[in-house]
């Protein structure tokens, strides 16, 4: 079920309405019910995947504790949650991707090697819950928190609908204790929540899906588009895919929060970050702390010098260029990243070492331009994201450098009102991050504020555009 | 608390109301095809294909409704070229069945499928036109559409379908191939509130000031202009299968010969009699396609027989040279066709008499 339907508008109070009127189990046993109905209403065979996930990671939780005074075997039920669950999402997600590439590699050196695409349907959110089940396991073995004895509390925090599908990917130490108890909702949980969901159709149905006609239009032809169409196609997408995903995440935590239920935030205006480092602190915030603590920090981390720490940040921004999907050039935005990341902390350490940092109380001028100069490099990076193959890359930086024909394929002056909306989207964020908007329209005479809302619903019928775009993260 | 949550659920229903209604004051009103020969707005708002009830001709007139497809709208003629028009103009001259005030109600629009010629069926079933000609092809039953919901249409008809006294005329088996929730919540939805109707219209109208506005800012498959009513008729772009030389693909099958058969059940049941036609088509016994063709004639040659619902097969009544595609006719082909049907429609009435 998709959260900008009219079928999740039914769903949602029915829910709502049932979950307020229960007793905790009742509440526990009829969410759970409740969230497979909204992972299986298009598909119902794939709830069988997630369930296979949950009683895996239930079965190794109560056997991590079980044997608590055997490291060996504790050890051993990890790597059987971790292999089971990274087995599971190989499997649907990267089979054809490995099995392709290694019978290529296989013929590379004169071997007949062979590979017969499978062409599995990927089922939808595997990455998000695999990876938030591997969480609670590893939570576990390090002993942060205590196996979940109930069955039924463990399967809501894996599979609790509003962030199922694409995330946040929830930790269980900050989950669970709050389904273990039945939560009070008040009416400004109410008021929150709806407000929340309200804004996330508005940048999901207004703002993504009315950027991805341009982006569309650039990355199905570049060539024939002139360098200044391609670089505003480029930087569209860029505004496309965060206020997809960022809208998405606006209705999770909103739905979350009609329940009593707080669930993390996963932007930070990214679009304003100040270098790639403070991107990643601000863009997928649960992924990204998912790959610090479980991928990044058991590596090494900063801990074992400056090389390693470059090494180890090339490792995970690499996988967590796999980790988006099983093509190239996914591996490539991540490996881009991993190069600038890495040139970063390069100019970081030769900033440390001649001087050269800004002393405490020393005023910034440079603040504009590293934004505008990160805000370049991220988009750049996107290119590789939203191409459908290596090719099409290959053709957008050949337009973005006006290196090609171009300019068969005119949209006018509409370049100069996408133009006007990207200035529009920068505008409304810098009054976010430095005037405090949100908490200015927060502090406004409610009435008020409820007058905004209902205009809101308004405006998101009267301008959602009419073009069915599926979220981008829904196919990861 | 109780107070403010009243007061603010009574504030958001003031401005969701207001906005309604000034969205069903805004939306232009269409003429119905007691008026026009077909429906100016192309796919949206007749009232034909919105209101549970249609406007009835005077007492003396006879009507006929035609349920057909984009051969009887022929978007690419002006509207008094097509066949319809052209019908009803013959009824009136011939005095067929003693009336010279015939109205021809043209139901077609690009693209139908058998899910609307159902519905529009089922609202028939409340009215009493004079006769009913089901002029079809194999195409209005492919099979890519026979597990599809409401969205797989581009009319609005579905909007009818949720309402009860229709969806109550609708069989069992057409509503368990069809019936998906969202579709049917979706059409429920704009059936209801004239607000989420209203960008459509909102981005026709910026897009004959500024053209371009609707495909870059609202819609980039929708090329149609609701809002300029007659001037043009530029279809919204299929996107269905397409063959090698890049033709359109309706895949005619085992599926395909179930929805004929309940589109046929379905006109049986009509109180008022019902032909069924085989629309004219150009055949070229090389193309993969005609294999469907054959393979639907022989189909609703025996279906019709077994079901006992009149019909008669015009699929080669028209010169090939006069057609504009495989199914599409050139103003002249349209004349033939118009003069065929008066001639049905003429025999139909003297044998019932």
């Amino acid at each position: 079920m998709l959260f900008n339907t009219y079928t999740y508008a039914l769903f949602l109070p029915i829910v709502l309405l049932a979950y307020l009127v229960l007793p905790l189990r009742g509440r526990q046993l009829f969410l759970l019910a409740a969230s497979y109905l909204f992972y299986c209403w298009e598909t119902p065979i794939y709830g069988s995947l997630l369930l296979i996930s949950t009683l895996l990671d239930f079965a190794c939780g109560l056997g991590m504790e079980k044997y608590d005074a055997r490291p060996k075997v504790r050890k051993l039920i990890l790597a059987i949650s971790l292999t089971g669950n990274l087995t599971m999402l190989s499997f649907f997600k990267y089979a054809d991707f490995f099995g392709a590439n290694f019978a290529g590699l296989g013929r590379l050196f004169g071997f007949e090697t062979t590979w017969t695409p499978m062409h599995f349907l990927l089922p939808v959110g595997i990455s998000f819950y695999t990876f938030q089940t591997m969480s609670y396991a590893i939570e576990v073995y390090r002993r942060q928190i205590k196996a979940d004895r109930d069955f039924v509390s463990f399967a809501l925090f894996v599979s609790f609908f509003p962030q199922l599908v694409a995330g946040p990917i929830e930790r269980a130490s900050h989950l669970l204790p709050q389904l273990m108890v039945r939560q009070k909702v008040t009416m400004d949980d109410i008021s929150y929540g709806l407000t929340r969901i309200l804004f996330g159709l508005f940048r999901k149905l207004v703002i993504a899906d009315r950027f991805a006609i341009m982006t569309d239009h650039v990355f199905a032809a570049p060539d024939s588009y002139s360098t200044f169409t391609v670089w505003l196609g480029v930087l569209c997408f860029g505004i496309q895919i965060y206020h997809d995903f960022a809208g998405y995440s606006d209705i999770a935590i909103g739905s979350a929060r009609l329940f009593g239920i707080n669930i993390m935030e996963n932007f930070r205006r990214p679009m304003l970050s100040k270098s790639l480092a403070d991107f990643w602190n601000r863009w997928h915030i649960s992924l990204t702390s998912w790959f610090r603590d479980y991928l990044f920090t058991p590596l090494g981390g900063f801990r074992r010098g400056g090389v390693r720490a470059i090494v180890n940040g090339s490792i995970v921004l690499t996988v967590c260029g796999l980790w988006h999907g099983a093509s190239w050039h996914f591996v490539l935005w991540g490996v881009y990243h991993a190069v600038l990341m890495s040139l970063y902390y390069i100019w970081k350490f030769v900033q440390k070492r001649m001087g050269w940092r800004r002393k405490k109380g020393q005023r910034s001028y440079g603040l504009g331009p590293s934004m505008l100069f990160t805000y370049l490099l991220v988009n750049l990076s996107l290119v590789f994201f939203r191409s459908p193959d290596m090719a099409v890359v290959g053709q957008i930086f050949h337009a973005l450098a006006g290196l090609h024909a171009g300019a068969s394929l005119a949209i006018g002056w509409y370049a100069w009102v996408f133009a006007g909306l990207l200035l529009l989207n920068f505008v409304v964020e810098v009054l976010q991050e430095f005037f405090r908007l949100n908490e200015r329209i927060a502090r406004l005479p409610w009435g008020l504020r409820l007058l905004g809302m209902s205009l809101l619903v308004v405006l998101l019928a009267a301008a959602a555009v009419n073009n069915d775009v599926p979220y981008i993260y829904f196919q990861f | 608390m109780r107070g403010k949550t009243i007061i603010a659920l009574a504030v958001f229903a003031w401005v969701f109301i207001l906005c309604n209604a000034l969205a069903f004051l805004l939306l232009p009103d269409v003429p119905s095809s007691l008026e026009e020969a077909r429906n100016p707005f192309r796919f949206r708002g007749f009232p034909e294909f919105v209101r549970g009830s249609s406007q009835a001709p005077s007492a003396d007139a006879k009507t006929v409704v035609l349920l057909s497809n984009s051969q009887a709208y022929a978007g690419e003629l002006p509207p008094n070229y097509g066949y319809p028009y052209r019908l009803r103009k013959l009824l009136n001259q011939r005095a067929v069945g003693g009336c010279t005030n015939w109205y021809v109600l043209n139901w077609s629009s690009d693209g139908m499928t058998s899910i609307e010629y159902m519905i529009l069926a089922a609202k028939l079933r409340h009215e009493q036109p004079d006769l009913v000609l089901a002029v079809t092809g194999y195409a209005d039953y492919r099979a890519a559409h026979y597990a599809e919901g409401f969205g797989f249409c581009r009319t609005d008809v579905p909007r009818l379908a949720t309402r009860w006294s229709i969806a109550r005329e609708l069989p069992r088996s057409y509503w368990r191939r069809h019936f998906k929730v969202e579709d049917t919540l979706t059409a429920w939805v704009h059936d209801q509130f004239p607000l989420n109707r209203f960008p459509e219209y909102f981005w026709s109208w910026m897009d004959f000031k500024f053209p371009g506005a609707q495909r870059l800012l609202y819609s980039p498959f929708l090329d149609y202009r609701p809002w300029e009513l007659r001037k043009k008729s530029i279809a919204k772009p299929l996107q269905l299968k397409t063959g090698p030389a890049q033709e359109l693909v309706f895949v005619y099958d085992r599926h395909s010969r179930e929805l004929l058969t309940e589109y046929l059940g379905q006109l049986k049941r009509l109180s008022s009699p019902a032909i069924v036609i085989s629309q004219p088509v150009r055949v070229n016994p090389d193309d993969f396609r005609s294999a469907w063709h054959f393979q639907f004639q022989e189909d609703i040659r025996s279906l019709a027989s077994s079901q006992g619902v009149a019909y008669e097969d015009l699929s080669q009544a028209l010169p090939g040279a006069d057609f504009i595609t495989s199914s599409h006719l050139n103003p002249d082909n349209h004349l033939r066709f118009a003069e065929r049907l008066a001639n049905v429609v003429a025999s139909h009435l003297d044998g019932r008499n």
